[in-house]
């Protein structure tokens, strides 16, 4: 029976829309029924998608629908697609006054697209929609998302503030900053790359309160005493990197910046003996 | 080379099917000899394929996009260049496609190539 409905909705795609007399309290009905057929399905798939389709034929604005029917384009690799529905999206959710689109937006192109000036852009836009207080864009601090993008293009100074700001944000929200593993990393990774080695050491020190067995601290923090011609401290920094390597930072949909792999400590290894 | 399985396919973020030696060795081996082609162009370069239970790539797929994400075309030189380093990779993790207990015994993967000004710069997933 619900496939008949859909049938027909998709085949009046391009026809006129016979929702339009519906209360929308009606249309809203409908299209959440569409959005919990689709949920029968494989995320990824075709059919998820064009039942997806079909809930926002009812109810295009209904953002929330939207987003989700941008990750089955993004697991799917179909990125043209994804961003089309996406930016779609953020547009209605601005509208309305809201930010979470948004927010989401910022992480798809931190991780994804590594369009980090893009990144930068939309966290300005959602300051100046939504103020400057402490926000999470996907699960992470904005902030901690803005501070890798600037470190990606090579502003380490600025990024360095965005990763301070984040930890002053969280201390004064009462969290304790002290297990904030991946801000202290970035922080000392940016101290790295501008050859201040002593502060990137202490930065990786702190990043290990968070982290303990942390591959990619052992690793990076064996490069900077080695940097400073300890190599005998930095032959045992690869090693206990080479022990640990199965927690590295592995994410399920996205490669984090600097993660580590054991060819990378055998080759440091291989230099250093 | 073929598929493993006709049917159901995997995504590579179910076991982590990914490169085991990381996209920074992916940038590298994708980088050697690149074409001078695409000087002017922005975008992204997107190749899709199958990860076989073999371990071998097959049913290659393509989309290209600008930054935009927008379609777009880059030369044929550099489309050619990049599937023909892809398929010097070997190192994917078949043995994650076995730990699905046989729920599927291919997987679909893709990698989106950055470029700016012809050269690829960053790479993702």
């Amino acid at each position: 029976m619900w496939f008949c409905l859909l049938f027909h909705v998709v085949k009046m795609k391009h026809s006129e829309n016979k929702f339009v007399n519906l209360t929308e309290l009606e249309k809203d009905s409908i299209s959440e029924r569409y959005n919990a057929y689709s949920k029968y399905f494989y995320q990824p798939s075709e059919m998820h998608r064009k039942i997806k389709d079909s809930a926002l034929i009812v109810q295009p604005n209904n953002v929330d629908i939207r987003q989700v029917l941008s990750y089955s384009y993004k697991k799917r690799g179909d990125h043209i697609k994804a961003m089309e529905v996406l930016n779609k999206a953020v547009e209605i959710d601005l509208k309305n006054g809201n930010i979470d689109v948004l927010q989401y937006r910022i992480w798809s192109l931190l991780y994804y697209y590594r369009d980090y000036k893009g990144v930068l852009s939309d966290i300005k836009l959602m300051r100046k929609v939504a103020g400057e207080d402490y926000s999470a864009c996907w699960g992470e601090p904005c902030g901690f998302h803005e501070g890798q993008a600037l470190y990606k293009l090579e502003r380490y100074e600025e990024a360095v503030a965005a990763f301070e700001r984040v930890n002053r944000e969280e201390q004064e929200l009462g969290f304790d900053i002290e297990d904030n593993y991946f801000n202290y990393f970035y922080m000392r990774r940016c101290y790295a790359k501008k050859g201040m080695y002593f502060e990137a050491i202490k930065y990786y020190d702190k990043a290990l309160v968070g982290f303990q067995d942390s591959p990619e601290v052992f690793f990076y923090k064996a490069l900077a005493f080695g940097n400073l011609g300890d190599k005998t401290i930095a032959k045992e920094l690869l090693v206990k990197a080479r022990v640990y390597i199965v927690n590295s930072m592995e994410e399920p949909y996205v490669e984090r910046f600097d993660e580590v792999f054991l060819y990378m400590i055998d080759d440091e290894l291989g230099k250093i003996e | 080379m073929s598929r493993c399985f006709d049917g159901f396919q995997g995504e590579y973020y179910h076991q982590a099917i990914t490169l085991v030696k990381g996209n920074k060795y992916i940038l590298n081996i994708v980088n050697k000899n690149p074409p001078k082609t695409d000087l002017n162009k922005n975008g992204y370069i997107i190749a899709h394929f199958n990860i076989s239970c073999k371990g071998d790539l097959t049913d290659y797929g393509l989309i290209q996009m600008d930054r935009s994400y927008k379609k777009i075309r880059f030369s044929k030189e550099m489309v050619k260049h990049v599937f023909n380093q892809l398929s010097l990779l070997k190192d994917w993790p078949v043995e994650n496609i076995k730990s699905s207990g046989g729920f599927y015994k291919d997987v679909h993967g893709f990698l989106m190539f950055k470029i700016e000004n012809g050269k690829i710069i960053d790479l993702c997933p």
